[in-house]
């Protein structure tokens, strides 16, 4: 089966006063239809360009992507359409929620109007039609009373409440892809969980593939079927849940689970990983954890990895994999 | 309130390590005026008691609204409470002249959620290290250059960062660096207000450490805010859980996250996502959101999202007091025996 979305070698980059920075460096990666990935990384990781980068949101320039790149959704190369064309890809194809979802509704426009525009721009209805269908879409995304809800002003709503109708405007167009850029990130632990059940929801009852971009392994854990790990603008590893969060390949992600608090471990020293994530405009060379890593030697300074894999949709970019004994010790 | 009072009597022992003490705390914010026209005040506190020992690392967790970040301002005279006392080391912190309280501020430090935020970014890492230095009159010249290379290195920062900007520095730095300027008067007592929640996981528990190390060194008391009920088990010895400007559950850190008393707190630990895939989920999922702060029910402030089996009329018409219902672990709910009995 062709996947819904195919990412090849994309490299996304930026032009600064000192030159092109590549912020995402050669990441390729398939969602089937139906499937949850989650990609995991921390601020500076790139994980949020690449979310972008995926329906051309960025401002190019500054931004740029490299000729090389390519974005098939359904075997179409995104890349290669006019403005024109890819506009009927956004918010019908893909679409798009991100953290903080204030800054994606507008403050003076009920949130009634705000769905139903979204439901306009992608299907020929009236305005009678797509205020109901508007009303349809705030209830399935949970909330008690989606005609009085329709009317209100963004500010009259709860943040939980919020999210909920950024997520009602996203699905206005029935996409095949929700790419969600830490959903959760700015609710408390108890909205949180609402929200990750609706998505988990959401996508068993409309059949939609999700993106689910996060820092938080515990969310990865929660909703996703797979999980790609990214680090310095590069995936260092991917595969099923399980296999990445039980037994991590890369150094980094081993890392990144000790150093994460857990509910029931106890004690007040954490594993904590030496260093600051590294700075875009200049990578370390080699691999670009070796600075951090524990395992490292001389080869990981000089030679990057390539993707060494294991079975199918199992891989990790780390040397360790052609010398396991390594890991000891 | 009076009963929440006489419910909640820290021992004599505990008395004398109390370092804090806040006792009925109430703070309503008046709100409307001329242009919104009359509304409900917001009730942000509604009878808070509760003793900071020192030495020891209370948390104050809840949802946004419960009243974490009032009840602490409180505590630091940032703000003056409608009803109730705040008592410092045995001092009364709102019936002091401002002379003593200039003193007794040395003793109290705040450290924010947000480093960008609490730096001033035209002023230089060792400058905003030294100014408290200055204004209190502690040391000024080389000796309080002196003072900032050893604050820098006591929270792990090379000498050469004070001549650094805030924007040349990583997350990670800036909040090392808040740590050192609150630090620099010599505190006993610090309110970390979110410490991490601005942080990366791999950065985050670098600053926890560090945090649990200085407080080894210079025996320093905490009163750590934060919405990360994970960061908290790492972090506190006791956990004070609020709900609607009211303390609903508080109790040894252990105990608490292995047998919470409370409905609320029972479903604020089932909601914190686990890394580990394998581990059962048995998740409550709270419905619903905390009441209003201007509209706070009569009865139990929770019982509108309860799912504890026992729930009926008496929790919607009778307002659960605080009461000790394990060794130093008290619940505000009618029926904590049979939350805990149940599993």
């Amino acid at each position: 089966m062709n996947p819904l979305l195919s990412v090849r070698e994309l490299t996304v980059g930026f032009e600064t006063p000192k030159g092109p920075v590549r912020v995402v460096d050669g990441v390729s990666l398939e969602l089937a239809e139906g499937e949850t990935l989650g990609l995991v990384g921390e601020s500076g990781s790139g994980k949020s360009t690449l979310a972008l980068s995926l329906g051309r949101l960025l401002d190019e320039p500054p931004a740029f992507i490299d000729p090389g790149s390519r974005i098939e959704y359904a075997g179409v190369n995104l890349l290669a359409l006019d403005p024109e064309r890819l506009r009927t890809y956004r918010g019908k194809a893909i679409a798009w929620i991100f953290q903080d979802p204030a800054s994606s509704l507008d403050p003076v426009i009920k949130v009634g109007h705000q769905i139903a525009e979204a439901v306009c721009a992608h299907s020929d209805v009236g305005r009678k039609a797509a205020w109901n269908r508007a009303v349809e879409l705030l209830a399935l995304v949970g909330l008690n009373d989606p005609r009085d809800a329709a009317h209100c002003y963004p500010h009259q709503l709860s943040g939980g409440m919020r999210q909920r109708v950024a997520i009602a405007a996203a699905l206005a167009g029935e996409p095949k892809l929700l790419v969600a850029d830490e959903p959760t990130t700015a609710l408390d632990v108890t909205l949180q969980a609402q929200i990750l059940a609706l998505l988990g929801d959401l996508r068993e009852r409309l059949g939609m593939a999700l993106l689910l971009i996060t820092h938080d392994l515990g969310v990865v854990a929660d909703i996703a079927d797979r999980v790609a790990v990214m680090y310095a603008g590069r995936l260092v590893e991917e595969g099923g849940k399980e296999q990445v969060l039980k037994q991590p390949a890369h150094p980094y992600t081993e890392a990144l689970l000790r150093a994460t608090p857990r509910l029931h471990r106890t004690g007040p020293r954490l594993p904590a990983i030496p260093g600051a994530a590294p700075d875009p405009t200049s990578w370390p060379s080699g691999c670009r954890f070796h600075p951090r890593c524990r395992y490292a030697w001389d080869r990981c300074s000089s030679e990057e990895p390539s993707q060494l894999s294991g079975e199918t949709g199992r891989w990790v970019r780390c040397w360790l994999a052609t010398e396991p004994q390594r890991r000891r010790g | 309130m009076g009963e929440v009072l006489a419910g909640y009597r820290a021992t004599a022992a505990a008395r004398m390590t109390e370092l804090v003490r806040a006792e009925s705390l109430v703070k309503h914010f008046p709100s409307g005026g001329w242009l919104l026209g009359r509304r409900p005040p917001v009730r942000a506190l509604n009878g808070v008691t509760l003793s900071v020992l020192r030495g020891e690392t209370l948390a104050l967790v809840g949802e946004s609204g419960s009243g974490k970040t009032t009840l602490a301002r409180c505590l630091l005279r940032l703000t003056a409470p409608t009803a109730g006392r705040v008592v410092f080391d045995g001092i009364d912190l709102f019936s002091l002249p401002e002379p003593e309280i200039r003193k007794l501020r040395r003793r109290m430090q705040l450290v924010f959620q947000d480093p960008a935020a609490a730096l001033n970014p035209r002023m230089t890492a060792g400058a905003a290290i030294r100014e408290p230095l200055e204004a209190h009159g502690i040391s000024r010249g080389s000796e309080a250059k002196a003072r900032v290379s050893a604050l820098l290195a006591e929270v792990g920062l090379p000498p050469g960062l004070a001549e650094r900007f805030p924007h040349e520095l990583s997350g990670g730095q800036r909040q090392r660096v808040v740590i050192a300027r609150a630090l620099s008067l010599e505190p006993e007592f610090l309110v970390l207000d979110e410490p991490v929640s601005n942080l990366d996981v791999s950065v985050a528990a670098q600053i926890l450490n560090l945090l649990a190390d200085l407080q080894e060194k210079r025996g320093l008391t905490y009163l750590l805010i934060a919405h990360d009920l994970s960061v908290v088990r790492h972090m506190a010895s006791r956990v004070a859980v609020l709900y609607a400007g009211r303390i609903v559950e508080i109790g040894p850190c252990d105990e608490l996250y292995e047998r919470p008393l409370h409905p609320y707190t029972e479903a604020l630990l089932s909601a914190v996502p686990s890394p580990d895939p394998l581990q059962s989920k048995r998740r409550v999922i709270l419905g619903g959101e905390p009441p209003s702060p201007r509209r706070i029910p009569a009865g139990c402030p929770f019982y509108g999202r309860c799912h504890h089996t026992r729930r009926d009329d008496r929790c919607a018409g009778e307002l659960p007091v605080l009461r000790e219902v394990g060794s130093a672990h008290w619940s505000a709910c009618h029926y904590a025996e049979t939350l805990g009995a149940r599993r």
